[in-house]
């Protein structure tokens, strides 16, 4: 089993832009695409997540740099972004849009592409697909009840969430830190999330996550011709700051053991629902 | 001596129906009955307890061509019963996505009539003016799709105004469409013009399906229920209005009446009404309005653009009371009427339609009488329902 699907290469990046470090979850790859893409008319519109108060997550089509700064950074938290691909082409008139997704929406964006039935004139118009790494996710009261519950912070002081060194953190606008070991969380996952193979977006143009590169800093993940282009693009123009990935055990290593892990493991749990008779996802990962 | 002639199903029409035709020994139609053959889907009732902001949404599905203006009346005449105020901006849109759809339908009613005006060895001619209706249409869907939400059954079209505005890219794109669409449709109206001319030369009858019945509308663009004496709009069943009982019950709709006779809706009607196009001509005479709409409505489309507020609100929400409501809106084949009669808790007491198409029925029956029957295809067409 490949446990990064196919791609060109692999490097650790991160923005030089300051205003998108200051806000990003790690280096800032998606928002630094984003921009890149509006600024040099690659892009005329992207999908993001954005949050509302309470960290409630909305889809949103944005247009200008500010806003997708306005959205950066890791919502742990379900964003139906593909609700709000037929307003980018339609109300808002976008012709060449980016979108964002976890592993499960790239797939789905896929599959719309290449069936595009109730999509009428979307093909064409979407130029390019930004994965993110997803080991899994949580539905909303999931996510509040480990925050408000297990970490005992009120949603609406939380500045930041993050998942790194085994645990699940919450960075308050006091300037607490509190966390809970990764294991607690397991409860509040949602059960869909079980079934999928896919940890790095392997259906992406980039897929990009902290997994695999020191802190402050992203794996890149590029796998197809678009997706080179513009990062090579970005690198060449100043956009990017990059260096090899780290080939050993907390680099490379552990991205591709937590990839393998979430195939492993989910490949039981598919042939375990199997066993029960309930329907499992088809293979496309 | 009277013979029947039959002509089932007719052909190159939105819609089922069929014609039967009493003809003299000279040839000429001396009764004509147009049948509607669609089967009674029920949307009246199915309505009835339902919360009304389903009611658009299921009316836009009695037709697949003018949804646009279902789901306008629908919400029209339930902001009506409401007391519920659009704002400005709402409108302008909402107007814009029935434009936008009258623009895609007129052109595709050329493409229906265009075989009747055209002559086999024309092919090039043909060709090109289906590759110019294709481009309007296009034009018109764009409109729809970028406006509406969704090219057919636009669900931006909600009770309380338009679910959202346009970007400023979206307009902008429009405005591109709409001159493209503006040096087409002239393009259109001369080559229909012409091609009617020469047909009803060639004819001989100048005055083919002419009748004497009054006009119906009430706005150019849009739709206006003051515009119309509601007193004088009555639907009686068939069974009244035809003597045979079996005509009667072979047809699937109602006949509406305007001051207690068939009145005719659509472009001529607008323009007569609204303009100085000449009435009680010829019917093809509805083939050049339609072609003359076209102009109208890319002209209203520009200046919509213009006094839009793209950042402006779009939408009030509702707050149901009991109370009826009227909601009327220029479909592109008539006036579009919905009647809504809705309760405080939301939900549709009593829903009744008299369909934009539905206005030319008894009227298509008046233009083919005395003419020959062997025409009586091309009159209906003139309707297109």
């Amino acid at each position: 089993m490949e446990p990064l699907g196919s791609y060109k290469s692999i490097i650790s990046a991160r923005a030089t832009d300051s205003r998108i470090l200051k806000r990003s979850q790690d280096g800032g790859i998606v928002s630094a695409v984003f921009i890149y893409g509006l600024e040099n008319n690659i892009l005329d519109g992207v999908i993001v997540a954005d949050k509302e108060e309470n960290f409630k997550p909305v889809p949103k089509v944005v247009t200008t740099p500010e806003e997708v700064l306005e959205a950066a950074g890791t919502k742990y938290t379900v964003c139906p972004n593909l609700s709000v691909l037929k307003s980018a082409i339609r109300e808002y008139g976008c012709e060449r849009i980016g979108v964002v997704g976890t592993p499960c929406q790239i797939i789905s964006l896929r599959k719309v592409l290449k069936y595009p039935v109730g999509f009428r004139h979307l093909v064409n118009k979407v130029a390019l697909l930004l994965g993110i790494f997803c080991m899994e996710n949580f539905p909303y009261m999931g996510m509040k009840t480990i925050v408000e519950e297990l970490c005992g912070v009120k949603l609406e002081d939380v500045v930041k969430m993050d998942i790194g060194k085994g645990k699940f953190w919450v960075y308050t606008r006091w300037g607490d830190a509190k966390s809970i070991k990764l294991k607690k969380t397991h409860p509040y996952e949602q059960i869909s999330c079980h079934v999928c193979t896919d940890y790095t977006a392997e259906l992406a143009d980039i897929s990009t996550g902290s997994v695999g590169s020191p802190d402050g800093w992203s794996t890149v993940l590029i796998r197809s011709e678009k997706g080179e282009e513009i990062i090579n693009k970005m690198i060449e123009e100043g956009y990017l700051e990059t260096k090899p990935v780290d080939e050993g055990k907390f680099g490379l290593g552990i991205l591709k053991k937590l990839a393998l892990t979430k195939k492993e493991k989910n490949m039981k749990e598919i042939e375990h629902r199997k066993e029960l008779g309930l329907p499992v996802p088809p293979k496309v990962c | 001596m009277t013979e029947v002639v039959n002509i089932t199903p007719t052909t190159r029409h939105e819609g089922h129906a069929k014609l039967i035709l009493e003809v003299d020994g000279e040839g000429i139609v001396s009764k004509a009955y147009y049948i509607n053959t669609t089967p009674v889907r029920g949307f009246e009732t199915m309505l009835v307890g339902r919360p009304a902001e389903f009611a658009p949404i299921a009316v836009m599905r009695i037709c697949g061509i003018c949804q646009t203006t279902h789901g306008i009346a629908s919400c029209s005449a339930i902001e009506d019963a409401i007391g519920c105020e659009v704002p400005e901006d709402g409108l302008l849109l909402r107007e814009l996505v029935g434009l936008g759809n009258r623009m895609h339908s007129h052109p595709l009613h050329h493409l229906l009539t265009l075989e009747d005006f055209i002559k086999p060895e024309e092919e090039t001619l043909k060709i090109d003016t289906i590759k110019l209706i294709q481009r309007m249409r296009k034009v018109g869907q764009l409109i729809v799709d970028t406006v509406g939400g969704e090219g057919i059954h636009p669900p931006n079209i909600v009770i309380g105004g338009m679910r959202t505005n346009i970007s400023e890219r979206a307009k902008a794109k429009l405005y591109y469409a709409l001159k493209q669409y503006e040096k087409d449709a002239y393009m259109m109206y001369e080559i229909y013009v012409e091609l009617v001319e020469r047909y009803l030369e060639e004819v001989g009858i100048p005055d083919l399906g002419s009748h004497d019945y009054p006009y119906i509308a009430s706005h150019t663009t849009y739709g206006d229920r003051y515009a119309i004496n509601w007193d004088g709009v009555v639907e009686i069943p068939p069974h009244r209005y035809y003597k045979d009982i079996k005509i009667a019950e072979s047809t699937s709709v109602m006949i509406p009446l305007y001051e207690g006779v068939p009145a005719e809706g659509g472009p001529r009607a607008r323009l007569v009404k609204f303009g100085n196009f000449r009435s009680g001509g010829s019917v093809m005479d509805i083939n050049i309005a339609r072609a003359k709409e076209n102009l109208g409505a890319v002209y209203r489309a520009m200046e919509i653009l213009d006094e839009l507020d793209i950042n402006g609100k779009t939408r009030t929400t509702p707050e149901y009371r009991d109370g009826f409501g009227i909601g009327v809106h220029e479909a592109p084949r008539a006036t579009n009427t919905h009647f809504a009669e809705v309760g405080k808790d939301g939900r549709i007491k009593s829903y009744k339609i008299i369909a934009a198409s539905t206005w030319n029925f008894p009227v298509v029956e008046k233009a083919i009488e005395g003419y020959p029957h062997q025409y009586a295809e091309v009159i209906m067409r003139a309707y297109d329902i």
